[in-house]
């Protein structure tokens, strides 16, 4: 494996090892050596494993298998969709973070340097804009994305689309979630499905996408399962943890790893609480996190935990905001889902959340972790933050960077934090 | 429709894919939004300092000026900054937001239908705002002042193409027929082309380096000064306040309400299409054809800093333009002024134009 970057790492790769990992990760010997070293370290809970099998698999049917067709999409369009016409979904945002995972993002954004991308766009993209150019990520053969919660990706998804004369959808998504809202998004989605079966050759199973909507349910009952159970005190899962949830939010529902991952953590959940063995050992006050966090290895997240004894009770990303989906209606009730996103729409929404989150996690307070470059998330954080404090909870608003460890400037977070638990506690 | 009336209210708009017709029938001055502020410091406290620059300026004004000359305006889902700033505006500006527009971001029947609906809806909302009622026929009329305004404008292009207007003329007539109420501004392009009738320049000045520029509201007025002065002419400007502003006559001659706001709809969507399209093929297509056309050989695209959309497109235009032998510079701009770095970089890509 390649040298992880930690703290403010710059590391520098030369071409053979660039090389060595791109035919690495197209052949099923990378693919079984990943899930070994993945077991041993990183993925050592059981719907850890889950996860990281999920990847992996996706990872071989998109690299590495030419069988089925490879969609590139952004983490806000319907996966249930995708699993349910036989597509294989793959997110360049989701990779950008597990390459940070690997210390392989300041490659990227480098590359996207080189590209021509402005340095300040949000990381996640400029990562993935690199690492495609490096040639790690994998084909593609169509593209969708959606037009709200991330101007980026759907532009950079347009640029790839357009520089390889491969189809590009944009779902055009509405901020007010009305019926003809619905029933406009609804039949983009009807298009697309019209569309897939006429060009991907993958012909249109409706049985498919009903089972698809199916897992989707099951999932999400036990993911609301695994929500009841984060109410507890002592919270019983460590929040650093559950920080990349959002990558699996946007991924597995539709697909049955995505029943698998929830019932596997509502089980660990379980025993954790019934065992009164919460995974972060001292708990002096409880936050409610918002946005993402950092996906590489740096000290601030241990710190915020162990040092302060702050915990992580819930994450906005965590969220499941969505209604059951009906399997009869299966289009109008992804739009629904995708047009009920508490990000969509007015930031109203989005406080309303949070407020709601707060009081049933019995969170002191909120952390907002501001990625470099997101302009949905952090734009309006000035009203979040007088709204919430008008409800008697203090925000902390923290710049720093999910992606790329170069921008995240350890000491004046350190200060910060410790100030702001102080505080509370 | 106002003709004149002093007291009619001057409604904001922020997007050049909404139809300022519709306003103005309902007896309104529809102005496009531009920036007064010389500095986003007054933004400071309430939108994060990497946001994009153009959105902080609008911003900085209003909240220098409390409310900058206008009674209301009128958003449209744009992209996340302009969702944002909508959110920040109502917290923080005391300009009432008569209506949030969810533009379409496609030229299809269905987008269409979907515009004319919102259209709709905006009409309402407005009726009850002003107090008055929207007819089909005070829709036509409005259309019609605004048709002939298109056709002056495009008349005065052709003026300026052809060297008889300046540009700084050219570009500030077309920024009152953005800001003015569309009888005055009418008048006064009828006035500049009266004057300019015949008058082509005929200089003997070597050919100038013809330049594309590209901006998202308006190219800075110093930007143009500056290129022009170094003996570049600038001969298109991808922006809301020339190309991509509505040029083709709406086509509304006949028919109820809801015909003509479809007229509108399509007509507003299919103009050339700005980032928020995410249509690069047509966006494309767009600009190599007014390369074409004007025989530009290089382009500037300056941009706000942080503004995501155009941004994020730049690496797939730029590498469009220089395939068609076009060179382009990048300028990240934080406000209206042009820098001494960036007029650095101006002088020197210039230069290499030689
Ligand atoms: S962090 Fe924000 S800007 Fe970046 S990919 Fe996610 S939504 Fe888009």
């Amino acid at each position: 494996m390649l040298k992880r970057i930690t703290g403010n790492g710059r590391p520098t790769r030369d071409r053979l090892q660039i090389g060595a990992l791109k035919r690495l990760m197209r052949s099923r010997l990378g693919l079984r050596l990943a899930r070994a070293w993945l077991a041993q370290g990183v993925a050592t809970r059981p719907h850890d494993r889950v996860v990281a099998d999920f990847f992996l698999e996706l990872a071989a049917r998109a690299y590495a298998d030419r069988s089925t067709p490879v969609v590139w999409t952004n983490l806000f369009a319907p996966c249930e969709l995708m699993w349910g016409l036989g597509l294989v979904p793959f997110y360049p945002e989701t990779w950008a973070s597990l390459s940070a995972i690997l210390g392989l993002s300041r490659l990227g954004v480098e590359g996207a340097e080189a590209l021509g991308y402005p340095v300040d766009l949000c990381t996640f993209n400029r990562a993935a804009a690199g690492l495609r150019a490096a040639g790690l990520y994998p084909r593609a053969d169509a593209y969708v994305a959606t037009s709200n919660l991330c101007d980026v990706t759907g532009q950079m998804l347009a640029g790839f689309a357009h520089a390889e004369g491969r189809p590009f959808v944009l779902l055009d998504v509405p901020q007010s979630d009305d019926e003809a809202a619905v029933t406009y998004l609804a039949a983009q989605l009807d298009e697309l499905v019209e569309r897939w079966a006429a060009e991907s050759g993958v012909p249109y199973d409706p049985e498919r996408l009903r089972g698809a909507i199916r897992l989707s349910n099951q999932a999400r009952a036990l993911a609301l399962e695994v929500a009841a159970l984060r109410e507890a005190h002592p919270a019983p899962l460590r929040g650093s943890s559950m920080l990349g949830e959002l990558g699996n939010l946007s991924s597995l529902f539709g697909h049955p790893a995505g029943v698998a991952y929830y019932r596997a953590l509502r089980d660990y959940t379980q025993e954790r609480i019934g065992r009164a063995e919460p995974e972060q050992a001292v708990q002096k006050v409880r936050l409610y996190w918002m946005h993402l966090g950092p996906q590489y290895e740096t000290d601030f997240l241990p710190h915020l935990e162990d040092d302060l004894g702050a915990v992580i009770a819930f994450e906005e990303f965590s969220t499941v905001w969505w209604d059951r989906l009906d399997e009869e209606e299966p289009t109008r009730s992804l739009a629904r889902k995708m047009l009920s996103h508490p990000l969509n729409g007015t930031v109203e929404r989005r406080v309303d959340m949070a407020l709601r989150h707060v009081a049933r996690y019995d969170c002191a307070g909120a952390v907002h972790f501001s990625h470099w470059g997101c302009r949905q998330s952090s734009g309006a954080l000035r009203v979040v933050r007088d709204q919430l404090r008008r409800e008697g909870i203090p925000l902390l608003i923290l710049d720093g960077d999910c992606v790329d460890p170069v921008n995240l400037q350890l000491g004046p977070l350190r200060t910060r934090v410790e100030a702001f638990v102080e505080m509370l506690v | 429709m106002i003709d004149e009336d002093p007291l009619a209210p001057t409604v904001g708009l922020f997007s050049s894919y909404l139809p300022r017709e519709l306003v103005y029938a309902l007896g309104c001055r529809p102005v496009r939004v531009f920036p007064s502020a010389g500095k986003p410091t007054a933004a400071e406290a309430f939108l994060p300092r990497n946001f994009c620059s153009l959105d902080r300026l609008i911003l900085a004004g209003f909240l220098e000026e409390k409310n900058a000359g206008l009674d209301a305006v009128i958003f449209a889902d744009e992209d996340d900054a302009t969702r944002r700033l909508h959110d920040v505006w109502r917290a923080s500006v005391t300009v009432p937001v008569w209506g949030f527009v969810e533009v379409p971001r496609a030229a299809t029947p269905l987008a269409a239908d979907r515009y004319a609906d919102i259209l709709a809806r905006l009409v309402a909302d407005l009726e009850a705002h002003t107090g008055r009622s929207l007819g089909a026929h005070s829709l036509r009329r409005a259309i019609a002042v605004f048709n002939e305004q298109r056709s002056l404008l495009a008349d005065l292009k052709r003026h300026w193409l052809a060297g008889s207007v300046n540009t700084v003329a050219y570009r500030r007539l077309r920024r009152t027929a953005l800001t003015q109420d569309p009888v005055t501004a009418n008048e006064r392009l009828r006035e500049t082309l009266a004057a300019s009738e015949g008058g082509v320049n005929g200089s003997s000045d070597p050919p100038a380096r013809r330049l594309l520029l590209l901006a998202e509201l308006a190219a800075p007025a110093g930007l143009v000064r500056l290129v022009e002065a170094k003996g570049a002419q600038v001969v298109a400007e991808d922006s809301d306040l020339d190309e991509r502003d509505m040029a083709e006559p709406v086509p509304a001659d006949a028919g109820t309400l809801t015909e003509t706001l479809a007229a509108l709809a399509r007509a507003y969507l299919s103009k050339p299409p700005a980032p928020r399209m995410r249509d690069l093929s047509r966006r494309l297509a767009y600009l190599s054809r007014l390369v074409a056309e004007r025989g530009a050989q290089a382009a500037i695209c300056a941009y706000s800093k942080f503004c995501d959309l155009y941004l994020a497109e730049y690496p797939s235009l730029k590498a469009h333009l220089e395939g068609l032998g076009v060179p382009v510079l990048l300028l990240e701009l934080e406000d209206e002024a042009v820098s001494g770095q960036h007029r650095t970089r101006v002088e020197a890509f210039l230069e290499m134009l030689h």
